[in-house]
Order: structure tokens, then C-alpha cells, then sequence
């Protein structure tokens, strides 16, 4: 609550003005001005009545705080490392760098101060277990995660305050008409998600970012060549490529909440870390936030590669060693380290949308700052095979003054495209699965899923060492070689068995597709298993009898065309099915988040 | 008895334009438009009686109006796939007249059919000339497809003339109206239009839904940033060396002037 000096009203932070205003008297003050006011007031008033504070969260700060060190690998100090190597950083291509990072962000944890927590009120929905929170108490008749319309149940919980916070620049206004102006440009958006009086569900919300701080002072060597050619020898001279670095990357932000999807967060990155302030509850006056429960160590690794990756460009663009060819199998041996006092929590504003339908929910995600719009964008039907119908009748029109296919390539192009068609259910089933499940988000992964996230962190490691980085390099190798030779095997193939071994390859790659998917169908499907299992295995039987047709070479081409006609209606069908995954890939089940807010592995 | 004198006088007219007619290679020359055009009717294979090449002839007849038009039925050939027949049909054409010269001629080659008697026969159509252009390989082919659609399953199975003489016809009735039946063409069609239409909306979907990550520089732009390198210094550790001759299949000069080719046929077939 933050009453207005002059009136007692409420105040609310004003965009536009970027200070509080009293809609009263229209008094308007600084935030600023107006913490320091209270400060003294609060600390007074928190002492003599301690609200009753969320389960596992309250006194957890500093204890959890205080296990931070057990949580870290070895320190290369305590690996035995003199200390003015660790300070000035050897930077060297070494197998050790994710340790050495590691180490950095521990030595840069045991500076930093325990963060204070301050109150704030818990929202939370009834059905899903989400909750926000906010400073002052207000009606809420919605749950942003679920969509449900139940009243939230609130109760007074502690936070842990954040370092900085980006105020909103972007006003609910100017929200609604860019993400109408976003979602006009798709003909197939159902026009629910045009209508104004969803649009006003358009909630502001204070997303949890650990902000990283790192640089990268000190030598590195990297490898190099560079090639030239005399008669008939070509030369490759191998040099040891030295410079000091002088570099910094403040302000690098990733999002520290389990219930934010790092879909939504990739997608409405960067915030601009120039317009980061101290963090003041004032900022948050008619607004919400949520809470950070993803440690910061999750993204280590990403805001690392993007350093590295970074200087590692700096250095081998050419002017700094002309004419030489860095080997880029090096990135990972650069080793940023983190600043002093970071990573830190900083506040990023978000304007948050949620629609449900039935058991899914598709979210609207702006970018409170820049205006950046990420959306589930479903697919209304009706529209979808309305332009299906106009694109047909153009296609069909063309192919009018096309010459007629043969029967025999009229059945080998039906089972391609059924092949294609089969492929494209696959690729979704695959794509829905990793939506549903969240395979994709490390921050949730890390919290509610430790095996799959332990898995990705081992993959990630593995890929980016040495071995792996060679790999990737003989790739293109790889590919040319083996394009030619699968070329000639082809061709080679082709001219002897022609269109049997079309059909008949088809075929194979069919049953491999037909089996893949429903084994994926199997696992996420229980309402559709039935229409995935006719679709698949009417794929199955039509491609056998392609390929019967394709051995057997009755003289009819009734037998051709009866076969091509029930590919194609096979794949119709699959169509269908896809469709109806794009609608489940666009939308996403009930979040079942029930946290209790709070932080039991952050730190 | 005036009547009977100029029948006969006609029939005598016409037997001896019959005999004074050229035998072409071992096909006889049934007719010879005003254009030079001429209906040729080699039956090796003795597949017509006498009735069907005189039906037969009177059809082409009409035919000769756009060029040549020959029938040929074979056994000697060894056809054995589309690509044989092709060269059959090709082979005789040209021992008659020029590839560039106007016309068409319909195969029949048997080869298989007497191996087996329960066997098929092949069934060619080649185009020459402008009437190559006229009618396309994909459009003889509909017609040939529609013979054997026509008569394969019936009691005709084995009738040659048949098969002969519903793709004469529509070539003719192609010709004089520019339409030709493709049933099979229009409905694969709808299913193919569909087809892709489903793909083509799926990709305006895909395309509209993608969430764009934000590139390197635009992330850039929102963070403090500093780089600095200094005393950058290159040392010379080893080089190699690798035995690579410059390779001598670059270069060349210009190519002279070619001509373009003006010979050439359509054509398709079927088995029968």
C-alpha cells in the first residue's frame, strides 16, 4: 500500500511519467523520494508485526544463503591455484573452463551480501497453484497461468528483494494495440484473441531475471594458420596467436522463475540493462511479480558461451591477427569469470496474457520495456481449411495446364508426399512433447525435472568440448562425401530397380515413421489414440500396396490411380491429425505449478 | 446400265490408283493427301483382316490431314520396356520419312505376346513435326491409357484393332477440338491440389507462429560492454608443407556457336 501524502489514495507508478501518481489528486512523486520516506517507517513496522510468512521460505535467505558454498565445485583456489593467477586469469585454450567458471562464480558469490527480503502479498490460484505477488492488496479475478476466473486466495508472504528493477515503459494501452497489430498480421489467429475484452486480461508482471556481470582480463592464446601456395606445394604456416584482453559484458539477464517458460523469455529478449535502477518496492505500485525459484547456476553455462563466443569473434575477425586463420575449435577454452556482486536478481517487466480453451492455455507475452510480443498463436480451423479450400482450387487450376502424370509416377509422387505428410505428424508429435513436457526450459527443468535437466547439462558439456567441436567441423565433410556417394547409390539404384525401389525405400522409411510416431502417441496421447492409430496404420497398409503394385505391374492403370487415390486420402488424413497437433504445439496444458513460493535451491 | 458402266469405270479408276501407289519399305501406301501427307499400313504381324485395314485406313485418311500416319505391328523388336518400344517406333518412322517431317505412327509389337500367349503386347504412339508440339508425350500417353482401360478387362483383350482404333480416334478427336479425355487426371488432381494446398497453409502457420531469438547484436546493444585487445602477437611455431599441383581442368576457351535441334518426337505407349 502506498498512500498518497497528500490525499491518502492509493498511489500507482505511472508510465508515462515513470513516477507514482495519486489518481485522486493527481499528486504525483518520485519513487525514490517516496522509499526514502517510508524506510524508516517500515523497518519499524515490520519489527512489531511479522506477518506470517509462506511455508519453507521464511528465515530460509540466509540459511539457504549460507549453503551456497557446499553447492559450488572446487574453487580453483582451493585447487591449489595461486590466487593471482585465478585474479588475473590465464585464459589459455584448457580443458578446465566450465570449472574455471564455475570458480569464478563462487568466488564472486562469497562477496556478495545476502539479499534482504521484503513483504508482499501472495496471489494464488486455487486450481493450478500459481501464484504472483504484489505490495498492496487488490482484486484479482483471474489466474494469469491458468486462465482460471477463480478468486485468488492471498495471504502475506516474504520476497527476496532484487537487486535492481526495470520499470515498465510500456503501458497496457500501447500493449493491447501492438499485440492487436501482432496478431492481425495472422489470418488463422481464432478471433477470440482479437477481442478487446480478452485484451483487458493484460496483466503486468515483474518477471525474476538473474542478471550476470562478466568480463575476461588477461592473455589469451589461441592457434592459428595461415595458408599460401608456391609451385606446386601449398604452405600452412601454425602460429601462436597472443594478446592481452581487455573486456567486459554487463548486464546479460536470464529468466529465474519456473513458471516463465524460457520460450516466452528467449523470444522477448534482450532487456536493455542501461535502464535497470535500484530496486524500489514504489516501481511495483499496481503492479505484480512473480517469484525467483531457478538458482542461478542454471544459466551459467548460457551467459559463458555467450561471452566466449563473443570475444572469440572479436579476436579472430581479422584485425587482430591479419591474415590468420583462427581455429574455432578454441571457444571453449576462453574462460570469462563474473564481476563482484554478481549474477544479481533484477526485476524485468513483462505484460502477461493467458487463454484458456477446455484443458490447454495459450499465453501472450510482451515485453514491458521494448514492446517485443511472443504469442501462442492457435489455429482456428474453419479459417485454416478455408485458405486450404482458395489454395486448392489456384493449385488445382495450375496442375489443369499441367501435363497428366503417368500412373506409375502418379503413385511414386503419392508416396512421397504421404511419406512428407507422415514425416510432418512425426515432427510435431516430437515438437508437442517437447512443449508439453518442457523439455526446452532449462529453468523448469531445473526445478520440477532433475534427471532431464541433468541429462541436457551433461549434453551440453559434452558438446561443447573438444571432441565435439571437431565433430561439427567434419561435418561439411562429411556431408559432401557422404551426399556423393548416397548420390551415386541412388542413381545407381534407380536405373536398375527404377520405381520399385522408390516405393520400396518409401515404404521402409513408412514403417519406421508409422512406428516412431505412435510410440510417441502412445506416450502423451489418451483421448486421440484412436484416430492416430487409423491414420497410421492405413498409412502403413496403403504403402504395402504401393509397393505390391510397384512389383507386380498390373497392365490397368486402375490399379495405379486406385493405389494413388488411397495415399492421397491417407494423407489428407494425416493432414488433418497434423492440424490438430499444430492446435495442441500452439497451446499448452494446465500448469500444475502449486509452489510454495520462496526458494529452496536458488542459492 | 449407265450406272453399272461408271461404277465399274470408278472401281477401275481406283484399283489402278491403289496399284500405282509406292510401297513403302514392306507397308503399302493406302492413301496420299493433296499435302504429300500419306497413310501408311505395315501389319507384319497380321493382326487386322482385311475389313479392319480398310476401317482402319479410312481413319488414318482423315489423320493425313495433319501429317503422315503410320501403323506398324512388329514382333522383331525384343521390346522389352517403354524405352525399346520408343526406338521401334522411332527406327520405322524415320526409314519412311524425317524426323522433322509431319506425322505419327502406332505400334503394336507382340514380341511378348507370342512368347506367352496369355502375354501382353505394347502399344506406341510417336508424334513428329508440329504435330509433335501439337500433342505432348503426357497427352499420347492418356490416350494410349485410355485404350487399354477401354478393352484390357473385356472380351476385346486380345483385339488389336480396337486398341488401334480408339487411339487413332482420339488423336483425331484431339486434334479437331483439343480436348481428350483425363478422368484419372482430374481426380488425382483434386486429391494433389488438396494435398499441397494443407502443406502450403501449414507453412503460412509455421511461419507466423515462429517466436524469433534475438540476435547477438541486438543483445549486445542492451548490455555495457567493453572490448580491448592488446599487444596482440603472432609466433611462427612450425610450418607445413603439402604436395597440391594446381589442377589443370580450369580454364578453356569459349565454345563456338551450336544450332538448335528441330528433330525429335512425342511419344508414350502401354502395355496390352
Amino acid at each position: 500500500m502506498n498512500p498518497c501524502p497528500s490525499c491518502g489514495g492509493e498511489l500507482t507508478f505511472d508510465i508515462a511519467t515513470q513516477m507514482l501518481k495519486c489518481p485522486f489528486c493527481e499528486g504525483v512523486f518520485s519513487p525514490m523520494q517516496m522509499a526514502q520516506g517510508k524506510a524508516a517507517e517500515e523497518a519499524h513496522y515490520n519489527a512489531q508485526t511479522a506477518p506470517p510468512v509462506e511455508e519453507g521460505y521464511a528465515g530460509d535467505a540466509t540459511a539457504v544463503y549460507g549453503q551456497q558454498p557446499q553447492m559450488q565445485p572446487q574453487s580453483a583456489v582451493q585447487q591449489g591455484q595461486p590466487q593471482q593467477q585465478m585474479q588475473q586469469g590465464a585464459y589459455a585454450a584448457q580443458p578446465q573452463a566450465q570449472a574455471g567458471v564455475q570458480a569464478a562464480f563462487q568466488g564472486a558469490f562469497e562477496q556478495q551480501p545476502v539479499p534482504e527480503s521484503f513483504d508482499v502479498i501472495a496471489y494464488t490460484c486455487p486450481q493450478c497453484g500459481g501464484s504472483i505477488y504484489s505490495t498492496e492488496e487488490s482484486v484479482n479475478g483471474f489466474c494469469s497461468y491458468c486462465g482460471s476466473s477463480l478468486m485468488l486466495q492471498s495471504r502475506m508472504a516474504k520476497m527476496p528483494q532484487p537487486k535492481k528493477i526495470l520499470p515498465f515503459r510500456i503501458d497496457k494501452n500501447a500493449c493491447k494495440e501492438a499485440y492487436k497489430k501482432f496478431v492481425g498480421k495472422s489470418f488463422y489467429v481464432p478471433e477470440e484473441f482479437k477481442d478487446e475484452k480478452a485484451l483487458e486480461k493484460f496483466r503486468g508482471i515483474y518477471m525474476p531475471y538473474w542478471v550476470y556481470d562478466m568480463s575476461l582480463k588477461g592473455e589469451v592464446n589461441l592457434k592459428g594458420t595461415k595458408s599460401y601456395r608456391r609451385g606446386n606445394y601449398v604452405y600452412t604456416e601454425h602460429y601462436k596467436c597472443l594478446a592481452n584482453v581487455d573486456s567486459y559484458y554487463r548486464g546479460l539477464s536470464y529468466d529465474a522463475s519456473s513458471s516463465f517458460d524460457d520460450y516466452f523469455s528467449e523470444g522477448i529478449a534482450p532487456f536493455d540493462a542501461h535502464a535497470l535502477v535500484d530496486f524500489n518496492a514504489n516501481y511495483m505500485a499496481g503492479y505484480y511479480a512473480d517469484m525467483q525459484d531457478v538458482s542461478y547456476q542454471v544459466y551459467v553455462s548460457d551467459a559463458n558461451g555467450f561471452v566466449q563466443k563473443q570475444v572469440f569473434d572479436n579476436v579472430k575477425s581479422g584485425r587482430c591477427f591479419p591474415g590468420v586463420s583462427v581455429d574455432s575449435n578454441q571457444q571453449a577454452g576462453i574462460s570469462p569469470r563474473l564481476d563482484p556482486g554478481s549474477p544479481y536478481l533484477a526485476f524485468m517487466p513483462v505484460w502477461f496474457l493467458s487463454y484458456r480453451k477446455k484443458d490447454r492455455v495459450a499465453y501472450a507475452v510482451v515485453n514491458g520495456q521494448t514492446g517485443k510480443i511472443v504469442s501462442d498463436l492457435p489455429v482456428d480451423n474453419r479459417k485454416f481449411l478455408l485458405s486450404a479450400a482458395v489454395f486448392s482450387v489456384i493449385i488445382y487450376v495450375v496442375l489443369a495446364f499441367m501435363p497428366a502424370m503417368t500412373p506409375t509416377n502418379a503413385l511414386t509422387i503419392a508416396m512421397i508426399i504421404s511419406l512428407i505428410s507422415v514425416l510432418m505428424l512425426n515432427i510435431t508429435l516430437g515438437k508437442v512433447r517437447k512443449r508439453d513436457q518442457r523439455l526446452d526450459d532449462k529453468g523448469f527443468l531445473s526445478k520440477y525435472n532433475a534427471a532431464e535437466y541433468r541429462k541436457k547439462q551433461v549434453k551440453k558439456h559434452t558438446e561443447g568440448g573438444k571432441t565435439a567441436k571437431n565433430m561439427v567441423a567434419l561435418i561439411p565433410i562429411l556431408i559432401i562425401f557422404g551426399a556423393q556417394i548416397g548420390f551415386s547409390l541412388i542413381g545407381t539404384l534407380i536405373m536398375m530397380f527404377g520405381m520399385k525401389l522408390m516405393v520400396f525405400g518409401a515404404v521402409v522409411a513408412m514403417f519406421g515413421l508409422t512406428i516412431f510416431g505412435f510410440s510417441k502417441v502412445s506416450a502423451q496421447h489418451s483421448e486421440n489414440k484412436g484416430a492416430f492409430a487409423v491414420g497410421f496404420i492405413f498409412m502403413m497398409v496403403v504403402s504395402v500396396y504401393a509397393l505390391i503394385l510397384s512389383m507386380v505391374k498390373p497392365p490397368s492403370d486402375l490399379w495405379y490411380y486406385s493405389g494413388t487415390l488411397a495415399l492421397m486420402i491417407g494423407t489428407i488424413y494425416t493432414q488433418l491429425l497434423v492440424l490438430s497437433e499444430y492446435n495442441m504445439l500452439t497451446t499448452r496444458p494446465l500448469p500444475q505449478l502449486n509452489r510454495k513460493g520462496g526458494n529452496d535451491s536458488a542459492y | 446400265m449407265r450406272t453399272k458402266c461408271l461404277s465399274a469405270i470408278c472401281m477401275i479408276f481406283a484399283a489402278l490408283y491403289v496399284f500405282t501407289l509406292p510401297v513403302k519399305a514392306d507397308g503399302e501406301v493406302w492413301y496420299e493427301s493433296d499435302e504429300g501427307y500419306e497413310v501408311v499400313i505395315d501389319d507384319k504381324e497380321d493382326i487386322l483382316s482385311d475389313s479392319e485395314e480398310k476401317k482402319l485406313a479410312k481413319l488414318m485418311q482423315e489423320l493425313a490431314e495433319y501429317g503422315n500416319v503410320v501403323f506398324y505391328s512388329t514382333s522383331e523388336s525384343g521390346i522389352v520396356d517403354e524405352g525399346e518400344a520408343d526406338r521401334a517406333a522411332s527406327y520405322y518412322y524415320e526409314s519412311l520419312y524425317s524426323s522433322y517431317a509431319n506425322g505419327m505412327i502406332f505400334v503394336v509389337d507382340l514380341d511378348n505376346y507370342h512368347q506367352d500367349p496369355e502375354g501382353e503386347g505394347m502399344l506406341w504412339l510417336n508424334t513428329y513435326g508440329t504435330l509433335k508440339k501439337k500433342i505432348a508425350s503426357s497427352q499420347i500417353n492418356s490416350m494410349i491409357d485410355n485404350s487399354v482401360n477401354k478393352y484390357y478387362y473385356g472380351s476385346d483383350r486380345y483385339n488389336w484393332y480396337a486398341y488401334t482404333e480408339y487411339s487413332f480416334q482420339q488423336v483425331l478427336d484431339y486434334l479437331e477440338s483439343g480436348k481428350i479425355s483425363e478422368p484419372m487426371k482430374w481426380i488425382t488432381n483434386i486429391f494433389l491440389s488438396m494435398i499441397l494446398a494443407f502443406m502450403i497453409s501449414f507453412a503460412m502457420v509455421s511461419y507466423t507462429i515462429r517466436a524469433r531469438k534475438p540476435k547477438d547484436a541486438e543483445v549486445l546493444s542492451g548490455l555495457y560492454q567493453h572490448f580491448q585487445l592488446l599487444g596482440a602477437n603472432m609466433i611462427l611455431t612450425n610450418t607445413t608443407k603439402v604436395y597440391d599441383p594446381p589442377s589443370s581442368s580450369g580454364g578453356g576457351g569459349r565454345g563456338g556457336g551450336g544450332h538448335s535441334g528441330g528433330g525429335g518426337h512425342s511419344g508414350g505407349g502401354h502395355r496390352a
